[in-house]
């Protein structure tokens, strides 16, 4: 992944013995046995100054442990060709302007490493392990104009980046001075240094971060950060897919139950939904625009009758065969009644309704083609099933008007068999 | 049963709790977000070698933050911090492009555990206040997001010094808790242990 020196812990170790070599102690405060150095600076520190370190940011310095971190070859090469001492020394042999003229000793962490000095050094050192010359007034020039890019690129911005902890050392200044700040950014602090007014702190941190919000949605979104643009954010929240789904099922049953239970319920009432918008609504319209309910009725009425009369005279004429006398010539239709009455004759204690069902569906399709013969061909079956209903002796089921309702309508509606009424159910 | 009973709790005395996981790479500002959140202060914080854990309450929600020490010979340790994470807040120092190449094998090794499998993601592009510091959607592509296409996640532009950005993502993360049948399972493992 990264090129690791499998020696760099005995190298290390190496270096920091080094007589002369200052790396002993910690480059910053002077305590013993540093644990953790600066690469880029060719320095041992200790715990606490390293923190110092990274709060500078990497591009000043960058912190890697002794024990805990993989050093690079490249930065195993710096730690050789520089030095506690080394860099110290440098750092006081240059004291001028860029480094206010204070020596290595009364410099702060921050001063001295984010100094020119600090470039230099960094710059020769590198240099130095690319075994090349450094030519100083070449540096000078290079950066000189990168800074001046720098500048032009962060001009004009400055003064609205949150840097660091320069602003809320800035806007505590402002509060201070004056209560007045019209800007949302001295809120928090405001309210927090002001003691009538005694919050807690849960209140006082979501009282700043709520105005930190507010304060950052009022930002440009175009412009970035550094530049006083809004700290945006950006995601992905993937669409819930079956297999979590499934997982979720297994988790909690009785929680897939209920919702299973309440998908059977919507699915439900979107069914009858459905059949009242599609079949009861046009047909109840149908019925308002031609009797033809008025028509089914009566058509009912009359294979009910139909199958009395039929049973009826099925019974005669069997009595009449099994008398002796000739049977009188039928039609199909007489026939089939025969065929069913026959049974309902020979066993009526016994007849239930499922026996009654057949020889009464048979009867009434028969008998009610016969009678109203001009009826479009499907119409049938489905009066006949109200026919059977009626025509049942009042054996019909429990539940019937429902059932037969949806059948006779959408037998009306769309002309089809009782089949297709009961399979939507 | 359960987790339906105090889902209802919750949605009654409005409270939420989370466990986070902060890792990211060392140096990235982990230490610093923490507590930031914790007592609103920006500290110089020293490397963790270690953890720290504090309880943060914000809004509804009562975050429980683990924030580990992300040195390259410690972060094989991370993965005994993975079990019961509801939300993962991933650290990336915005102004170390040397390193994010880095940052995306380890977000990725994270994220292929079978125990962070469910574990919301947020991304803090952190250290917004140096100059020339990635943005959002560099971030994003430098990390390869886009490959994690079954994840929630979020990259939150951030600046751990002042606490910009740092609100939203646990806005984010308290808006989103509880979408992703974590909760649940956690209260399972919880019952167990009880148990």
């Amino acid at each position: 992944m990264w090129e690791v020196d499998p020696e760099t812990r005995s190298k290390l170790h190496q270096i920091q013995k080094k007589e002369g070599s200052g790396n002993d102690r910690c480059c910053d405060c002077g305590a013993p046995s540093p644990q953790w150095a600066s690469p880029k600076f060719s320095t041992f520190i200790c715990l606490s100054c390293a923190g110092t370190h990274r709060g500078l940011g990497v591009h000043i310095s960058f912190v890697r442990s002794i024990s805990m971190d993989a050093f690079k070859q490249n930065e195993i090469l710096r730690m050789q060709h520089g030095g506690n001492k080394a860099w110290q020394d440098f750092y006081n042999s240059n004291i001028g302007i860029e480094n206010g003229g204070k020596s290595f000793e009364d410099s702060s962490i921050k001063e001295r490493y984010e100094s020119d000095v600090g470039d230099e050094w960094k710059e020769r050192l590198s240099a130095k392990v690319e075994d090349r010359d450094f030519d100083r007034e070449t540096w000078k020039k290079e950066r000189e104009a990168y800074k001046a890019k720098a500048a032009a690129t962060n001009a004009g911005s400055r003064s609205q980046t949150p840097t660091g902890s320069g602003p809320r050392k800035g806007v505590s200044g402002i509060v201070s001075a004056t209560n007045t700040n019209p800007t949302g950014r001295s809120e928090s602090p405001a309210s927090r240094s002001n003691p009538s007014l005694p919050l807690s702190q849960k209140e006082q941190k979501e009282a700043y971060f709520s105005q930190l919000g507010a304060a950052n949605a009022s930002r440009p979104d175009h412009l970035p950060p550094s530049q006083g643009g809004r700290l945006g954010g950006f995601g992905n929240s993937p669409p819930p897919t079956d297999p979590s789904h499934a997982q979720e099922s297994q988790a909690d049953p009785i929680a897939t139950l209920t919702q299973s239970l309440s998908w059977f319920t919507t699915s439900l009432s979107r069914t009858a939904k459905t059949v009242n918008e599609t079949y009861i609504q046009p047909t109840a319209g149908k019925i308002a625009s031609s009797d033809l309910a008025a028509q089914a009725r009566a058509a009912a009425v009359q294979a009910g009758t139909g199958i009395q009369s039929t049973a009826k005279t099925a019974t005669e004429s069997f009595n009449r065969f099994v008398e002796g006398q000739e049977p009188t010539a039928r039609s199909a239709a007489g026939a089939g009644a025969i065929a069913g009455s026959a049974k309902k004759a020979t066993e009526p204690e016994r007849k239930d309704f499922w026996d009654s069902f057949g020889a009464a569906a048979t009867a009434s399709t028969s008998t009610s083609a016969a009678h109203d013969s001009e009826k479009p061909k499907p119409k049938p079956s489905s009066i006949g099933t109200a026919a059977m209903k009626t025509g049942g002796n009042g054996e019909g089921l429990a539940g019937a008007p429902l059932g037969s309702a949806a059948a006779t309508t959408k037998g009306k509606g769309k002309g089809l068999g009782e089949d297709d009424g009961w399979d939507d159910w | 049963m359960g987790g339906q009973l105090s889902k209802m709790m919750a949605k009654i005395f409005g409270t939420k709790e989370m466990r986070i996981l902060m890792l990211g790479l060392d140096a990235a500002g982990k230490t610093t977000i923490l507590y930031k959140l914790k007592l609103n202060q920006d500290i110089t914080t020293i490397p963790t070698v270690g953890f720290n854990v504090e309880t943060v309450r914000y809004k509804n929600t009562k975050f429980n933050v683990w924030d580990v020490g992300g040195q390259d010979k410690i972060r094989p340790l991370w993965r005994h911090y993975y079990t019961g994470t509801q939300g993962l807040i991933f650290v990336v120092d915005s102004s170390d492009r040397a390193r994010v190449t880095e940052a995306k094998l380890e977000l990725r090794r994270i994220l292929n555990d079978p125990e962070m499998k469910d574990a919301l993601l947020l991304v803090f592009a952190n250290k917004q206040d140096i100059p020339g510091a990635m943005s959002v959607q560099e971030v994003i592509e430098n990390l390869d997001l886009k490959q994690f296409k079954r994840r929630t996640y979020f990259t939150q532009r951030s600046c751990a010094t002042t606490g910009d950005g740092i609100f939203e993502g646990l806005q984010w993360l308290s808006d989103h808790i509880g979408k992703v049948g974590v909760q649940k399972r956690n209260e399972e493992a919880d019952e167990q242990i009880q148990r």
